[in-house]
């Protein structure tokens, strides 16, 4: 079992390593989405800035507790953008027969996917994040101690698998429609909308279906809203923890479809 | 002009052909006007009207800012990149007609397909979901239709511009994002100019971008007067002729660096 274990680590670490390296071939390319990314979430900071200068809160939210929850989600996004980014091309492979590579190869299928390509380019989206982050926990004055930072890394780990599970499972539905149908804008345009905006602007029953049916305000809202301790706890466990089960359990069920998926899978002909 | 109206319709017949692509369009476009509403009630709750304009002229004007969203594709950026990435340019240089009519022609009938398959079932769902959005009055109208068309010449102009640059650097890599995310931010797109900062407002008040969106949907909504609405207009005919002037000396210039690649 530990062989197995150092066997796979050793795997994605070459990976990994191989993927780094193929990125580094363009370091203009680089350098352009450093400052694309830095642009992009600045001038998406900026609107929520005028909006609550003018307005005064947003949806029972103040701008500082905002420029944290917006901090949280950009460094989320990140960290999925940089592990799960080739899940936005699954249904090509699909189409494309690309999982026959894989299948030959003596190891889990979705283990090689996944570290196939490790995106260093996402990391760009997590520089202008750590800004954001660092300029919101300055803002709200939270206290930098051993709890809050381990509540912080479970919240980032949670909320990380929770967007990587949703477009796992959106792509491995390709294995049935077998057609490259897209998912990746209206996901991606839903996490948007739901983490980095307070989700108590939404109708009640847009806050139902994204707490329990689909559970992407766990992402940043709840865990957020827990950390600041914005109102008395509803439940003994931090919210951060919740977060965390969530992101696992959503992680080892997309997991499970993808496997199933894969029954399905019947390559590309010629 | 018999040829650029064939290249209009062989455009829309072929967008036609992807049923699949027009309903994950509507259903992603509603979503966000149905997000951006959210955001504009749940700001406004507690308050009558900030800065002059009340919650239902918001509701309309985010409204109008996606549908108009979705009627201003320009294809012309990618199209000059791609056709320079695969050296197609070439074909269509020899063609006897201009490229960038072409493009333009190209571009319009993306136009006229969106304004059927998106922008009137966004117009149907969005009345459905936050009432009719009533132009202040049918003056007011008509010349937010005259402002769109030529906030549509100016956004063209900037985007054939920005696509030029690839004649010269081959590889645009994020550059079409970033001119789309300060786009968004100085068009006044998203929130209006009149949330801004007043220094910075004035600044931006004087730059192309605010004539593609902010100029006509203020004009809808009724937030500037007559003489306002002239003046505005006036320095909006202005920006779109320094930028036709622009245009056509870069024009020139591009054809003179173009590289073919393979072929």
């Amino acid at each position: 079992m530990i062989k197995k274990i150092k066997y796979y680590v050793s795997v994605a670490a070459t990976l990994i390593r191989l993927s780094i390296q193929s990125r580094l071939e363009y370091p203009y390319m680089l350098i352009g989405y450093v400052l694309a990314n830095f642009i992009q979430w600045v001038v998406g900071f900026a609107t929520i800035k005028f909006v609550v200068d003018s307005f005064g809160s947003l949806g029972g939210w103040g701008y500082e507790s905002l420029a944290f929850l917006y901090g949280m989600s950009v460094l989320s996004h990140g960290l999925s953008v940089v592990l799960f980014i080739q899940t936005w091309y699954m249904a090509y492979c699909v189409v494309e027969g690309d999982y026959d590579m894989f299948l030959l190869r003596p190891m889990g299928v979705l283990f090689q996917f996944l570290f196939d390509d490790f995106n260093l380019i996402g990391i760009t989206d997590i520089i202008p994040g750590l800004m954001v982050f660092f300029y919101g926990c300055a803002k709200v004055h939270i206290a930098m101690n051993f709890t809050n930072v381990f509540l912080i890394l479970f919240i980032l780990i949670g909320g990380t698998l929770i967007r990587g599970s949703v477009w796992i499972f959106c792509g491995t539905l390709s294995f049935w429609t077998k057609n490259t149908a897209n998912f990746t804008d209206m996901v991606g345009a839903l996490f948007e909308r739901v983490s980095m905006y307070p989700l108590t602007i939404y109708p009640k029953w847009v806050q139902v279906l994204f707490t329990f049916l689909l559970p992407l305000a766990w992402i940043t809202f709840y865990p957020v809203k827990g950390i600041l301790g914005m109102e008395g706890n509803i439940v003994p466990i931090p919210m951060a923890v919740i977060s965390l089960g969530v992101g696992v359990t959503m992680f080892v069920l997309s997991c499970g479809f993808f496997r199933i998926g894969m029954h399905r899978y019947e390559s590309a002909g010629s | 002009m018999k040829a650029y109206l064939f290249v209009t319709k062989i455009r829309i017949q072929s967008a036609l052909a992807y049923r699949f692509n027009v309903i994950s369009t509507i259903l992603i476009q509603c979503l966000l006007m149905f997000a951006m509403a959210c955001f504009w009630r749940a700001a406004y709750s507690g308050t009558e009207a900030v800065s002059g304009v009340g919650k239902q002229d918001m509701l309309t004007y985010t409204m109008i800012s996606v549908i108009m969203g979705n009627l201003m594709t320009m294809g012309v950026e990618g199209r000059i990149q791609s056709s320079v990435h695969s050296g197609s340019v070439a074909l269509d240089m020899l063609k006897p007609v201009s490229i960038y009519g072409i493009y333009l022609a190209e571009d319009l009938g993306d136009m006229v397909v969106a304004f059927f398959q998106i922008a009137v079932p966004l117009f149907l769902l969005g009345t459905a979901m936050f009432g009719f959005p009533i132009p202040a009055s049918t003056g007011h109208f008509i010349l937010f239709l005259l402002t769109f068309c030529i906030g549509y010449l100016i956004n063209w102009m900037l985007a054939a511009l920005l696509g030029m640059c690839a004649f010269k650097i081959i590889s645009m890599g994020p550059i079409r994002n970033v001119k789309g995310a300060i786009m968004k931010l100085l068009s006044g797109s998203i929130i209006p100019l009149w949330f801004f900062p007043a220094g910075f407002r004035t600044f931006l008040e004087f730059l192309p971008f605010v004539n593609i969106y902010q100029l006509p949907l203020g004009i809808y909504i009724g937030r500037y007067t007559y003489g306002e609405m002239l003046q505005r207009t006036g320095l909006q005919l202005f920006w779109c002729m320094a930028l036709w002037l622009i245009f056509n000396i870069a024009q020139k210039k591009a054809a003179a660096v173009v590289l073919i690649q393979g072929g």
